[in-house]
């Protein structure tokens, strides 16, 4: 890989051993991908901020980073946001978190806010807190928003990991390969549709398409007969990033690439109602959920008016719990919203989610409407849940004395 | 005997090889506490990779592994070096982090369980001490579609009863392709004709490296071999039959070199 005289003097270790490590990550990842050159990006999402996810050896990492940072007085050089945390930082006794956990939770974040990332927490900052262009170059963690950025934005950024991320925000640098080069931005399959699906069905489409398509190889679906809103292209993309390594798609006359997504002829695959009806069967477990918890990814101003229309002046059923988890930006421009669904007895949780909090030391059975979040749900090893899969609307509903 | 490979994560190590020939998940795959393999999917599954050189073929799984790895790393059962055939994210960003070197692009086939080896990732090799590397010629010998393999008999000092090539090793400072005719000519009396000559290959025997030069012949339809003490048995084979029979290691390898397989 060709670097220039400024990077091989920050891998040499000439700005220190922070930017030193970030440098020698983000060129091993360019070596083994078979990038020339590094280029700067104009914004990070760093993941690996649940202390439920990355655990006591994530905390290590982060501490043992945050701590160099700050003795070589380093802050992240662009402007970097942050992956949801384990519980909402404010409300987290009422979720049910425990001490032990709010405390190493806390210790992760403050060690992210120490090295200049924005407290943002939320799995969609692009609602509001950083907002990329088309076209611009990003290194972004967390698959879904990876996914809207790239295909709903026209952002360009691979699949970051945690450190990966961080070492891009450290650096301002990524490596130039994957995503970043039109030739990869390019569909390889078509997916034709013969009906409009209802909202619902996307995050249905997604859960099925990613572990299809990745299991035949492809990587870049270009949809064909559909008119998605921006709710559902988020449900679509974070399924199939999910249940798949999916993180761009096109949708004809909709999404800013779709016009020269396709050079060659391309196989097509058709997906009818029954095909996403058949498939529902096997993301809901059929349960009488608990909890029911809308937000994954974290629910959209439009998400969140809706479930508010629907639970306002309403009573909220004894023994069922409602979950909205948004992002604190999302909140706090919609506060008539968050005050209806907590008057109703809801909790509008920011920060966090069903999936990377604690849920199942408190919950066994979960209603969902997101594709994504029925995956993660009843993995044995992260949430146990017996999941319910359900429209936005029944799930609601199901929560409210009628 | 040096194996030249690819940097991940720079530095200098010595140690024992463990060889896991799958793929390894930290998360969950590996007790960070104790350095252990736990993960019964793999053939090391029991075993601890504390301080040794972790010869697997790649990593899968959580990126979280990567923070395992660094977990490992201070608690000091981490391995020494790691060496991968392929590297992916996960590891690589492990090893990067924790300051473990590491070279991918290594054969891992050619260790053995307790090597002891030098992994030096700043300038991508390891190093297997008291192993040597010696030539040796591979032929593969084409009659119309079908290859020639042979059975090696009792009285030959390796591989016995394995099927194989019309194989030699180099003596002195003969060119390859005089060795190869020599050895046609020696193990099945044909008259051949060296149409191809291949990569060289390389294959762990014991204390020995062999570097094998592949090459392709070409007998006439008519051609029949007459064998000698070296051999027991001969076949006529497609060549994807290969697979069925126990054979040396690598003639796989060497046809596909070759562009028969």
């Amino acid at each position: 890989m060709h670097l220039t005289r400024e990077q091989e003097g920050m891998l040499a270790g000439k700005e220190g051993e922070a930017v030193r490590k970030a440098m020698e990550l983000i060129v091993a990842l360019g070596d083994i991908y078979g990038a020339e050159r590094l280029i700067p990006v104009t914004s990070v999402q760093v993941s690996g901020v649940s202390y439920k996810t990355i655990g006591d050896a994530g905390l290590d990492f982060i501490e043992d980073y945050a701590r160099i940072m700050k003795k070589e007085g380093r802050k992240v050089r662009v402007k970097t946001t942050m992956n949801p945390a384990g519980m909402d930082l404010e409300k987290w006794e009422r979720m049910g978190v425990d001490k032990g956990f709010a405390d190493k939770q806390l210790r992760i974040f403050n060690a992210y806010v120490s090295m200049g990332i924005e407290p943002s927490l939320t799995c969609t900052p692009y609602y509001f807190v950083n907002v990329p262009k088309t076209g611009e170059h990003i290194a972004w963690a967390e698959s879904s928003a990876v996914s809207y950025a790239n295909s709903v934005i026209g952002a360009r950024t691979n699949r970051e990991g945690g450190p990966s991320a961080l070492a891009s925000a450290i650096t301002g640098l990524t490596a130039e390969y994957g995503l970043h080069l039109d030739e990869n931005r390019k569909a390889d399959i078509i997916v034709e549709l013969d009906f409009e699906p209802e909202p619902y069905l996307y995050a249905v489409l997604g859960n099925h398409l990613g572990s299809m398509l990745t299991k035949m190889g492809r990587k870049v679906p270009y949809f064909r007969g559909i008119r998605p809103d921006e709710d559902s292209m988020k449900a679509l993309g974070a399924a199939m990033a999910a249940t798949g390594s999916i993180a761009l798609y096109h949708v004809e006359n909709t999404t800013p690439e779709w016009k020269d997504a396709i050079d060659d002829k391309l196989e097509t695959i058709h997906i009818g109602r029954t095909e996403l009806m058949e498939h529902i069967k096997g993301m809901d477990m059929g349960c009488e959920p608990e909890l029911i918890a809308i937000g994954c990814p974290h629910a959209s101003e439009s998400e969140l008016e809706r479930i508010a229309e629907l639970v306002k002046g309403k009573k909220k059923k004894e023994g069922k719990e409602l979950w909205v988890s948004v992002s604190r930006a999302v909140a706090e421009r919609n506060p008539e919203a968050v005050r209806a669904i907590e008057d109703f007895g809801g909790l509008v949780l920011r920060d966090t989610c069903m999936v990377v909090s604690p849920i199942e030391n408190r919950f066994s059975s979960t209603g969902v409407n997101s594709g994504k979040a029925a995956y993660y749900l009843p993995k044995e090893s992260f949430c146990r849940q017996c999941v319910r899969f359900r429209p936005l609307e029944e799930l609601v509903m199901m929560a409210v004395v009628q | 005997m040096r194996l030249f490979g690819r940097k991940i994560s720079g530095g200098r190590a010595e140690g024992d090889v463990i060889i896991e020939p799958g793929a390894v998940s930290f998360l969950g795959g590996v007790d960070p506490k104790e350095g252990v393999v736990v993960d019964s999917a793999n053939q090391v599954s029991g075993q601890s990779i504390a301080g040794k050189v972790f010869a697997f073929s790649g990593g899968k799984g959580s990126t979280v592994g990567s923070y395992v790895i660094y977990r490992m790393k201070k608690a000091g059962t981490a391995p020494a070096a790691i060496i991968n055939e392929k590297a992916e994210t996960i590891v690589a960003t492990g090893a990067i982090i924790s300051d473990i070197p590491m070279i991918d692009g290594i054969d891992i086939s050619l260790l053995r369980n307790c090597d002891r080896v030098v992994v030096n990732a700043d300038e991508g090799y390891v190093e297997i001490p008291g192993v040597s590397v010696k030539d040796a010629i591979t032929v593969i010998v084409r009659r119309k579609d079908r290859v020639l393999i042979l059975k090696r008999s009792q009285s030959v000092g390796s591989c016995r009863g394995k099927w194989a090539g019309v194989s030699g090793h180099m003596e002195g400072n003969e060119a390859e392709e005089e060795r190869a005719m020599k050895e046609i000519e020696e193990e099945t009396g044909m008259k051949a004709r060296i149409i191809r000559k291949g990569e060289p290959i390389l294959a762990r025997d014991r204390a020995l490296i062999w570097r094998i030069h592949p090459f392709l012949a070409e007998v006439e339809e008519s051609a029949e071999p007459e064998i000698d003490w070296e051999h027991s048995k001969y076949r006529w084979i497609a060549p994807e039959e290969v697979y069925d029979y126990n054979t040396v290691p690598k003639l796989d390898k060497v046809m596909k070199n070759l562009g028969i397989l």
